[in-house]
């Protein structure tokens, strides 16, 4: 691992991180307030490469556990981890790497980046949520999936400005386009 | 700057040691698992809370700031359990969410940081032989920790630069000066860890 591997792990789990402290934004049509942080997963994915995005994800999670209340709204700690929603948690690595492995696949235009964030940010993540989800609530996947249907369109207008951002970045900084 | 969910205190709880507490919770988990009474899991609930409340003097006011994110998950188990299930189910899994909830807040709270850190690195060793060097998890998490008010100041710097040019409310605007800003940190930095030879602290002698 070089150390611009290492400085990247660290920077996209610090951004995510980040992204959590700043306030969620109001997304307009969408009941379910709107969290920034799988923003941050699908940026790491889009931007820096399948490996290098799971790992900082997995990074921002192992702060979590040691104590640290980084995801939105404050929270953090063991708990997390045990409770109805721990699922999505274990699938952000998952979904960085999704989303990663189908960028580099995939042209790298906006509609290119735009289906990666939803295959990977969303379908993945949700296969990682849901179970989980049925399983501590004792209630049947579909339920749970019924459920978790009022979070995606905040989902896909995200993972449309997660692609967006990640096509203009990619021309803003032509740098960028060395690291994948 | 980041403040962990550490609460100081003197209890046996907090003189326990990481690891001990950390397979505690792993045992606590796996029983409230087996567990399938509501007698036996009322019972557990009402143990972890009182070792929260009195055992480790986390106090009563701490427990509710814990119990108080999963409320709207309660709610919503309850009410399908309800529409699908028993009144039994509703109260089993409820009290079991609350018991392993409590438990794992009651470790982090107890626990320093600096402690639960190290026993993560502790954790990670054994992995040393398929590559994963333990002292370069404990700098990722050092340095993941000092560059996230770092990463905020670049998200006000950029506000700021744009409410003087009269672009507030633009979300896509805002991002893109962002990320390119942290790019370009995350460039500067990786150059001053190469230059100070951080590619061969890994290699022995």
């Amino acid at each position: 691992m070089t150390a611009k591997d290492t400085v990247l792990i660290a920077v996209f789990a610090a951004l995510t991180a980040a992204l959590g402290l700043l306030p969620p934004l109001p997304v307009p049509l969408i009941p379910v307030p709107v969290t920034a942080q799988t923003f941050g997963l699908m940026l790491a994915g889009c931007l820096i490469g399948a490996r290098r995005a799971a790992l900082s994800m997995l990074l921002l999670l192992v702060l979590v556990a040691i104590g640290l209340p980084l995801l939105s709204g404050g929270r953090g700690g063991l708990g997390v981890f045990v409770g109805p929603s721990a699922g999505f948690l274990f699938g952000w690595p998952l979904a960085a790497l999704a989303i990663g492995f189908l960028t580099s696949h995939f042209r790298k235009s906006w509609v290119g980046l735009f289906t990666a964030n939803l295959l990977g940010g969303i379908v993945v993540l949700y296969c990682c949520g849901i179970p989980v989800i049925a399983v501590v609530s004792a209630v049947p996947i579909s339920t749970a999936a019924l459920g978790a249907l009022a979070f995606i369109p905040g989902d896909i207008v995200k993972a449309a400005l997660a692609a967006f951002t990640a096509s203009a970045v990619r021309r803003a900084y032509p740098e960028s386009k060395k690291t994948l | 700057m980041i403040v962990g969910l550490f609460v100081p205190g003197e209890s046996l709880i907090h003189r326990l040691s990481a690891s001990r507490k950390l397979l505690a919770l792993a045992l606590l988990s796996a029983s409230l698992v087996m567990l399938g009474g509501v007698g036996s899991l009322s019972a557990a609930a009402f143990l972890v809370g009182a070792l929260f409340i009195w055992g480790a003097g986390l106090g009563g006011a701490r427990l509710w700031c814990t119990t108080r994110p999963l409320l709207i998950w309660l709610l919503l188990i309850v009410a399908a359990q309800l529409w699908l299930g028993s009144i039994e189910t509703a109260m089993k899994v409820s009290l079991r969410l609350i018991a392993l909830v409590w438990a794992a807040s009651l470790v982090t709270l107890t626990t320093k940081l600096s402690d639960m850190s190290d026993a993560i690195v502790g954790l990670v060793q054994p992995l040393e032989r398929f590559g994963v060097s333990p002292q370069r998890v404990a700098f990722l998490i050092a340095l993941t920790i000092r560059l996230i008010p770092a990463m905020l100041e670049i998200v006000k710097e950029v506000r700021e630069a744009q409410r003087a040019r009269g672009i507030e409310r633009s979300v896509i605007t805002s991002f893109v000066p962002v990320i390119t800003r942290v790019l370009k940190q995350a460039d500067e930095l990786s150059a001053a860890l190469t230059a100070r030879g951080f590619e061969r602290w890994d290699v022995p002698g």
